[in-house]
């Protein structure tokens, strides 16, 4: 499978302070990559990267192909971004915006436009500057689904927005995905949005990955299994390399194990457990285990899980 | 709908769909030849990734509970028994097996836990419009 991003040894300062510490990233086409990290990780630098708006202080970056360098107006075309702050020139009306967009886009779609303008209920006549935040991004959609990219980098992009839109924009991102195979980058920290779009996952911490690969692989990674052990407290289960955390109340006892839950449970069982049973882990504590692992604080982390 | 996903579950995406799929059938809401919506067209419709949908298909298809006929759509497959249904019978073991020191932990004699089952597949087929076989 060939890689629509390929980022190695990637760092980047600004004004001396690293915002990207030594980024390993690869994001194989046709896929949807989550990407996650608290405010201030680095999200919106490395998708700046990956646009070519900044250049690495140091490591290489390949989009779809090019490695990024001084010229790369062809790839401009095919690479889009969408973020619910984008600046946007007050001074248009949304079907001057449009018109505009659509000379800069060789692939321009201008049925898909208008159809999408009329389905996300877009006054054509308004001013760029009097639309609501989730009205210009919806246009920014609109702008990005037309001229038909090859990668979509979504930085934030249902923040916002309405239920009602969300939903809309949300689907709109799917078929463009599933139609076309575009590949996509969404960063975002409502974990629910990258639950359902993505069907990959980098979680980003302090200028570098912590986490990244298949969501479904991470979330069947980590399991958490309630025991009732009434005797001595066996040790070998503190010495299982991939027990990583024991919280202990009497005979009851919570393991976090990552990695396949059997093996700690069958040597539960050996020790005399009477009750081993699975019991829910969801994707944001899987994250505090991992960043916990790396000796991150858990109080420095907000995941916005609704 | 018959499909139900919570993506913030632990459990993955495409198992919750495959689940969702085969308790369908079991239930009788789809029945064989019903067509099912394309990957593109579920994954529209429940706002989920479309390669998520498309590993369900793909594993639901291996199972043969639907079938692909290309250019036509997706269906759901005449019942038959599955390859791997040895292997699963044992997985279902193991899931009575902690059924019954779940049973334990409440206090439940081997009888009340035979009675649940009975009501529990009484309801069921009450469910699905056939209380009697």
């Amino acid at each position: 499978m060939t890689a629509a991003v390929e980022m190695s040894g990637v760092r980047k300062a600004f004004r001396g302070k690293e915002a990207l510490r030594g980024v390993e990233w690869s994001v194989p086409e046709a896929s949807v990559c989550g990407l996650i990290g608290a405010n201030g990780a680095g999200k919106t630098t490395l998708l700046r990267l990956a646009l070519g708006l900044v250049r690495a202080d140091a490591g290489s970056v390949v989009v779809l192909g090019e490695r990024l360098g001084l010229e790369n107006a062809s790839l401009r075309e095919r690479v889009h971004y969408v973020a619910s702050d984008r600046a946007m020139a007050p001074g248009y009306r949304v079907d001057e915006w449009v018109r505009y967009a659509s000379l800069a886009y060789p692939r321009w779609d201008t049925v898909r436009a208008g159809r999408l303008l009329g389905a996300l209920e877009l006054d054509l006549r308004r001013g760029v500057g009097e639309l609501s935040a989730g009205q210009r991004t919806s246009l920014q959609i609109v702008v990005a689904a037309a001229s038909r990219p090859d990668l979509l980098l979504l930085d934030e992009p249902t923040n916002g927005l309405d239920v009602v839109v969300k939903t809309q924009v949300l689907q709109l991102v799917i078929d463009m995905a599933a139609a076309e195979g575009t590949t996509m980058i969404l960063a975002s920290h409502h974990i629910e949005d990258v639950e359902r779009l993505a069907d990959r996952l980098a979680v980003l911490y302090d200028g570098h990955f912590v986490l990244q690969g298949d969501l479904d692989a991470i979330k069947a990674r980590m399991h958490r299994l309630q025991v009732v052990i009434p005797g001595d407290w066996p040790v070998e289960l503190e010495k299982d390399p991939t027990v990583v955390r024991v919280e202990r109340q009497g005979k009851v006892a919570v393991l976090t194990v990552d990695g396949p839950p059997e093996p700690v449970a069958e040597l539960c069982r050996r020790h005399g457990a009477v009750l081993v049973e699975s019991i829910d882990l969801d994707l944001a504590e899987v994250f505090r285990i991992v960043l916990g692992k790396e000796g991150y604080s858990r109080a420095q982390l907000q995941w916005n899980v609704e | 709908m018959w499909l139900t996903v919570d993506p913030r579950s632990p459990k993955p995406v495409y198992q919750q769909v495959i689940e969702s799929v085969k308790g369908a059938v079991a239930k009788g809401l789809l029945e064989h030849g019903d067509r099912l919506p394309s990957v593109r067209e579920l994954a529209g419709m429940m706002t989920l990734n479309h390669n998520t949908v498309a590993r369900a298909y793909q594993e639901l298809e291996r199972d043969r509970v639907i079938e692909v006929v290309r250019g036509h759509g997706t269906f759901v497959a005449a019942a038959v028994r599955p390859p791997d249904r040895e292997a699963r019978v044992q997985e279902l073991v193991a899931r009575i097996r902690e059924m019954i020191v779940d049973a334990h932990h409440l206090q439940l004699s081997e009888d009340d836990l035979l009675e649940l089952v009975q009501t529990t597949v009484r309801a069921w087929r009450e469910e699905r419009g056939q209380p009697d076989r």
